[in-house]
């Protein structure tokens, strides 16, 4: 009896505990996230002031609290991320001029790696050129995340360094997931363009030409349409899919009889993608050889062209039409369900 | 002096264009979504509508149309904000009716010319 007493009340002993320990830790927090917010107000009129002057820097420096330093270093970053410009450059020299530059640089051989992905992100905003050297060295970081970052930061900085080591490991075909690098180049901008043409002319590594032929699509490489005609002819069945999608993508009307001629591809993999790119393109040449497709034995291609022809206008819409009302086996059925799509707005 | 309505879903934005229309010498409010955004056109009658593309409960280009469609607020102008990959979109917003728009991130420079062509031509 006494037994059970004892440990009834030790249970209600236990819950009030932690009902307490539950409100004592929520009014800590609320005054922690009351003293940061009063102190991000206190920061940030001075941080707005470092946009017309970077030298301005006194009265973010004077704080003692030892939070505030990485409190301002947010706010900073915060809206760097936001401008361009004089006003960039101006938080640029701020960063310089608070020390925060050389405490990314020495966070970049941190033992933690999230530290030294950290930095790297912070190196590429803060986009100092004292930053270069250093973020050379973190692209041969043992974890993939913070190489990434790091030629991220480097293309950032208009570096053409981080792109040779992106365009070197394509050829390499080790340590980088291709996806991330084609995310990466993308992120770059036109200043791989020039460079992914000339890799394009010249690489003999099979998978590293697919990626570069995926990149001028992607990317809409206008100087690379006349090579990716001539891969339209290539051995390799991936790469003349490829190269008939990237032109469709890049929209060039000289590459229409080239994709014209890709229409009698023995795969019908590359006449499908062929008959998409002429839609894309929308040059009214290519619809008699479109309306020829129509009864391709593929569905992809049939329904590829047919979707092209109702994309090249008011030409492509009548041979539509008229094939749909002819009644012709496969042909009639593509053009009806195609007219019937487009009218429902699909 | 102006009265600019900003409509912008991320607070550190909001903050920066308050600060540069503020610098300025244009008087701000500002709204988180694109509802508030509706409702503070209508209740604040401002002179010019910065507006993003993206935001929560109503996107800038379904906001713009309302606005034009409405009697009080079809005239303000308005300038899209929008990011550098929204293309398609800012065809749509401009098809819609807005006056013009600036990409983030942004140049103080370009903004402050394109908001004092627009008020401009509003006066």
């Amino acid at each position: 009896m006494l037994g059970a007493i004892y440990t009834v009340i030790s249970l209600q002993l236990l819950i009030l505990a932690t009902l307490f320990y539950l409100v004592l830790h929520r009014v800590i927090v609320r005054l922690l996230e009351h003293r940061a917010e009063r102190r991000k107000q206190y920061f940030e009129p001075h941080v707005f002031n470092l946009l017309n002057n970077p030298e301005a820097t006194e009265p973010l420096e004077r704080s003692p609290r030892p939070g505030d330093r990485n409190l301002v270093k947010e706010l900073l970053l915060q809206q760097a991320v936001q401008l361009k410009g004089e006003e960039r450059q101006n938080m640029t020299a701020a960063f310089e001029n608070l020390g925060y530059v050389e405490s990314e640089i020495s966070a970049l051989h941190s033992r933690r790696w999230w530290r030294r992905l950290e930095a790297a992100i912070n190196l590429g905003i803060i986009q100092s050129q004292v930053a270069i050297s250093f973020l050379i060295g973190a692209t041969k970081d043992p974890v993939e995340d913070v190489r990434l970052a790091a030629v991220r930061a480097l293309g950032q900085l208009n570096n053409p360094w981080g792109l040779k080591v992106l365009l070197n490991a394509i050829e390499e075909g080790e340590r980088w997931t291709g996806s991330n690098i084609v995310e990466v180049l993308i992120g770059m901008g036109a200043m791989v363009s020039p460079e992914i043409v000339s890799r394009l002319e010249s690489t003999t590594n099979v998978n590293a030409r697919l990626l570069y032929v995926r990149l001028c699509g992607l990317l809409r490489i206008p100087q690379a349409v006349r090579r990716l005609c001539l891969l339209l002819d290539d051995a390799d069945k991936e790469t003349r899919i490829s190269a008939a999608r990237a032109l469709g993508q890049i929209g060039d009307i000289s590459a229409v009889e080239s994709l014209i001629s890709s229409l009698d591809d023995e795969s019908w993999e590359v006449k499908a993608q062929a008959a998409k790119a002429l839609g894309a393109l929308g040059d009214v040449i290519a619809v008699e050889k479109l309306k020829e497709k129509l009864s391709d034995k593929n569905w992809w291609v049939r329904h590829n062209a047919a979707n092209s022809l109702y994309q090249l206008g008011e030409g492509g819409v009548e041979v539509l039409h008229k094939t749909s009302a002819s009644g012709e086996g496969l042909s009639s059925i593509v053009a009806a369900q195609i007219l019937a799509e487009r009218a429902l707005g699909v | 002096m102006a009265r600019i309505l900003i409509a912008e879903d991320d607070p550190n934005t909001i903050k920066l264009l308050n600060y540069r229309m503020q610098s300025m010498g244009h008087e701000t409010v500002s709204a988180i979504d694109g509802g508030k955004a509706l409702e503070m056109a209508t209740k604040e009658n401002p002179d010019l509508i910065l507006l993003d593309i993206m935001m929560p409960v109503m996107s800038g280009v379904q906001v713009l149309r309302k606005l034009k469609f409405q009697d009080e607020t079809k005239n303000i102008p308005v300038i899209m904000l929008t990011a550098k990959a929204q293309e398609e979109d800012i065809v749509d917003a401009l098809k819609a009716g807005a006056v013009d728009y600036v990409t983030k991130p942004f140049s103080f420079a370009e903004l402050a010319a394109r908001v004092n062509r627009v008020l401009a031509s509003r006066s």
